[in-house]
């Protein structure tokens, strides 16, 4: 087992503000609306008609024969798309793929596709009579629905475009499965397992049972997105040679912490605990992070824990780190949120630049500290949280 | 809290517990007896029969079974769907099998599940459907859920229960374990399709190994016998058709007769613990966790290299982690599963790997009386693994008869055999190709 410093690198970011993290960050400091209409949805609730959708990617985007979109759902189709953005300019170079190249995935649950309406309808009807339900299932169930209601249907059509073969994991259902995906696939780069690793997340497609199960866990209105945030890891002295031929930004994962805090009382301690274990591990303090990329909090009680633990982190830090989510242009995006977030940071990392919220606006500025903290708060209490860092300017 | 440093050094990972739900048996060793003796857990599906569904056969948990393990369920659990309730009674076996305290209240514990997403039964889509607008075209999900939030209590017969949808989500039961027993180092749901109970382990083995952990619950669990999930991978033909045989005679792996699988529930969990940690309180040792490989594939969706080769680079990388040569294992823990193809690709992995000593290599496949329980499969066979270990006895494979072309050179062992077991390959191939092999060796560790 050895262990070599983890460099990320090789962003690929589609959501709902486009598809690079220089068009998100563009998009937040314009203020952009990127928001477009759902549909299927009646009633008062929810009370917004809008979602941060993103195009369903085709066949000829993907770069696959149709086909392959039959044992795909959209949220596998956006992964796809993600990890293509991502390794478009290993691709080129054709240093892509084999042995040595792993994948690890933060990903969604696969809410099962409804029936048609109409099938709806005429389940309704036949409610009482089971020979005549399941033979509505039998002709209305799609046969390949078995394959792609595994969420791990990403992981199977990036490894086959790409030509993956490394050791691999998928993870679910939150934004802490994003980080974990993030954390184990460096890890698998530090201890030898992997030459490199594609790290990415994707998030739950929009549709009518993702309210439900929103509502149930106690949203607070944020609007939920679509998209998908990937990126390289790799030995950072250089030993794939991605990095240092593309010229991509990238930066050292420093530091990493996870945490759980059971019950509403004890997260904000949780997610403090996790940041301090993160800071540690990077070998900084408070002080050390000019930047901070909390995770989009959906839950009244999340946001309240998370903005109550990163106050005490950060009391005394002099300058108090700026904070930002990109939640105004890509929505609520489950586990790829906190890589959306980690792109965002690679980005300002490379510019030496950061974003900062500023009441209903994002700001730009420059960056004090070369570290970027991210963080992940799954929900149920587990928490993740990694430090990046950037070259000294 | 679970800084990781790492220093290079290695910790030898060992099993100290296990536990398991399968059929209407809630206990490892009974289990197993009742493997040996050449009985299936595979029945016809009362339900599915009563509907007229093809394939109305599969290893459910008994009713009965599963509403007493409902029922004895703690409080502190919390809300947990139909595989959370049997993740946490194969973990509550587990953990009071290793003598580790109720609560273990460290940072140095984790918990590493698998577990697919549920899906609706018909009751649960009917519920839904009365709030659909069919001229509209739209769904009316104030009506719904003000109806889900009216209901006091689950329904069954309604389709509903006010906490449905945080019940379906796998990683509730992750959390409630960790809570319970105090283990919250690292909290890792896997989704790895038919792989991700075996890589569950062995995510749980790298941690321990890495010295990040000391102790960690590991293990899978599934509910999916329901009519949507019959109906999509009986749609997708991976299913074996009833045509009336007998249930028990349906799963043949390795059978040149083999025509698909049997679908089953269940769960299962190990403790793993880092030898130290279990010696320095004077634990029982089951067996060690001497190797892993969690590996992807490139071929495509469906199906994996024919000859073998993807799961053959698996098994090797497993080896090659555990300092072993092929010749050093003696028992083979197959995912034979009963579709044409995965034991095709199987059996040519497994002549690929041991070449002429295949033929003298025990092979069971377990799922000839288990059925395929996808996530949680691999950690049901892990358990089965370290008992064969414990016992000394190698269970059999019911139904095979006759191999064909392929998957002729074995030694499929299809009677309970006594022999001597130091180390065991135990396989899990996913659909889309996401593979693993761990290798399980006695309580003394593995003898290259």
């Amino acid at each position: 087992m050895t262990t070599r410093d983890v460099r990320l690198t090789a962003p690929g970011l589609y959501t709902a503000a486009g598809t690079d993290p220089g068009d998100l960050w563009e998009t937040l400091v314009a203020g952009k609306d990127t928001r477009r209409p759902t549909e299927a949805l009646a009633g008062p609730w929810p009370e917004f008609d809008t979602a941060f959708l993103v195009d369903d990617p085709d066949a000829a985007t993907l770069g696959v024969h149709r086909r392959v979109l039959r044992t795909s759902e959209k949220q596998a189709r956006m992964a796809l798309y993600g990890a293509r953005l991502a390794l478009a300019g290993a691709t080129e170079r054709g240093t892509v793929g084999g042995p040595g190249w792993g994948l690890y995935l933060g990903l969604p649950t696969v809410d099962e596709e409804l029936l048609r309406f109409g099938a709806l309808d005429r389940l309704h009807q036949v409610a009482g009579s089971p020979g005549d339900v399941a033979a509505l299932y039998g002709r209305e169930v799609p046969p390949f629905s078995g394959l792609s209601h595994l969420n791990s249907t990403a992981a199977a059509h990036v490894s086959a475009v790409f030509g993956l073969t490394g050791a691999m994991a998928a993870y679910s259902p939150f934004s802490d499965a994003g980080l974990t995906a993030l954390i184990d696939g460096a890890l698998s780069v530090a201890e030898g397992e992997n030459e490199a690793a594609l790290v990415g997340a994707v998030s739950p497609k929009v549709h009518p049972l993702l309210f439900a199960q929103y509502e149930e866990l106690g949203w607070n209105g944020a609007v939920p997105g679509e998209g998908a945030a990937f990126l390289l890891a790799e030995p950072a002295d250089g030993a794939t040679g991605s990095a240092a031929a593309s010229g991509a930004p990238g930066a050292r994962l420093a530091g990493y912490g996870r945490a759980f805090g059971a019950g509403a009382e004890d997260r904000s301690e949780a997610i403090a605990e996790a940041v301090h274990a993160a800071l540690e591990t990077a070998g900084t303090d408070a002080d050390g992070i000019g930047w901070v990329l909390p995770d989009a909090a959906w839950t009244v009680d999340g946001a309240r824990a998370q903005s109550a633990a990163l106050d005490r982190v950060f009391a005394g830090a002099a300058p108090r780190p700026a904070y930002v989510t990109s939640e105004r242009a890509t929505g609520v995006l489950g586990p790829a949120h906190p890589l959306a977030h980690a792109l965002l940071a690679l980005h300002g990392l490379a510019s030496g630049r950061r974003l900062v919220a500023d009441g209903d606006a994002v700001r730009e500025e420059a960056l004090p500290a070369p570290r970027a903290l991210v963080l992940a708060c799954g929900a149920r209490g587990q928490v993740c949280a990694v430090v990046l860092e950037g070259a000294e300017k | 809290m679970t800084p990781h440093i790492p220093n290079g050094a290695e910790h030898e990972v060992v099993v100290t517990g296990i536990g398991l739900v399968a059929g209407q048996l809630t206990d490892p060793e009974a289990l197993f007896d009742h493997l040996a003796e050449g009985r299936t857990l595979i029945t016809e599906h009362p339900l599915h029969k009563e509907w007229g569904v093809p394939c109305a056969v599969s290893a459910h948990i008994d009713p009965a079974v599963r509403q007493e393990l409902a029922d004895a369920v703690p409080e502190e659990a919390g809300p947990l769907g139909s595989a959370g309730v049997l993740a946490w009674h194969a973990a509550a076996q587990a953990w009071q099998r290793s003598g580790l305290p109720r609560r273990l209240d460290s940072e140095r514990g984790g918990v590493f599940l698998a577990c697919n997403r549920m899906v609706m039964e018909p009751a649960e889509l009917t519920a839904l459907a009365d709030h659909v607008d069919h001229e509209a075209g739209a769904l009316d999900l104030d009506g719904y859920l003000e109806r889900l939030d009216g209901t006091a209590a689950p329904d069954a017969a309604d389709g509903l229960d006010p906490q449905r949808y945080q019940k379906v989500q796998p990683d509730s039961a992750t959390a409630a374990l960790a809570d319970y027993f105090g283990a919250a180092g690292v909290l890792e749901t896997h989704a790895d399709a038919c792989a991700a109970g075996g890589m569950a382990i062995g995510s749980a083995y790298r941690y321990i190994r890495s010295g990040t952990l000391d102790v960690a619950l590991a293990g899978g669990a599934e509910s999916l016998t329901t009519l949507t999930s019959v109906t999509a991978f009986y749609g997708v033909g991976a299913l074996a058709p009833a045509d009336g045989r007998d249930p028990a005679q349906i799963s043949r792996p390795f059978d040149k007769d083999r025509s698909g699988f049997v679908i089953g529930d269940g769960a299962a969990f190990l403790v793993l613990e880092s030898r130290a940690h279990a010696e320095a309180r004077g634990a029982r040792i089951l067996a060690t966790v001497a190797g892993y490989a969690g590996v992807t594939e490139a071929v495509k969706m469906t199906s994996s290299s024919r000859d073998g080769a993807d799961y053959a680079q698996c098994m090797r990388a497993a080896l090659t982690d555990a300092g072993l040569a092929p010749e050093d294992i003696d028992h083979v823990n197959a995912h034979g599963t009963s579709t044409e193809a995965n034991d095709t690709c199987e059996a040519a992995a497994l002549h690929t790997v041991f070449g002429a000593r295949a033929a003298h290599l025990p092979i069971t496949g377990n799922k000839s009386a288990m059925g395929h329980s996808l996530a949680n499969s691999g950690a049901a066979e892990a358990v089965l693994s370290v008992l064969s270990l414990q016992r000394q006895t190698l269970l059999p494979t019911l139904n095979f008869t006759e191999p064909d072309e392929v998957t002729s050179g074995l030694d499929v062992v299809t009677e309970r055999r006594p022999a001597r077991v130091t180390a065991v390959l135990s396989n899990s191939f996913g659909f889309g190709g996401q593979n693993c092999s761990l290798i399980l060796a006695e309580a003394g560790g593995a003898r290259p």
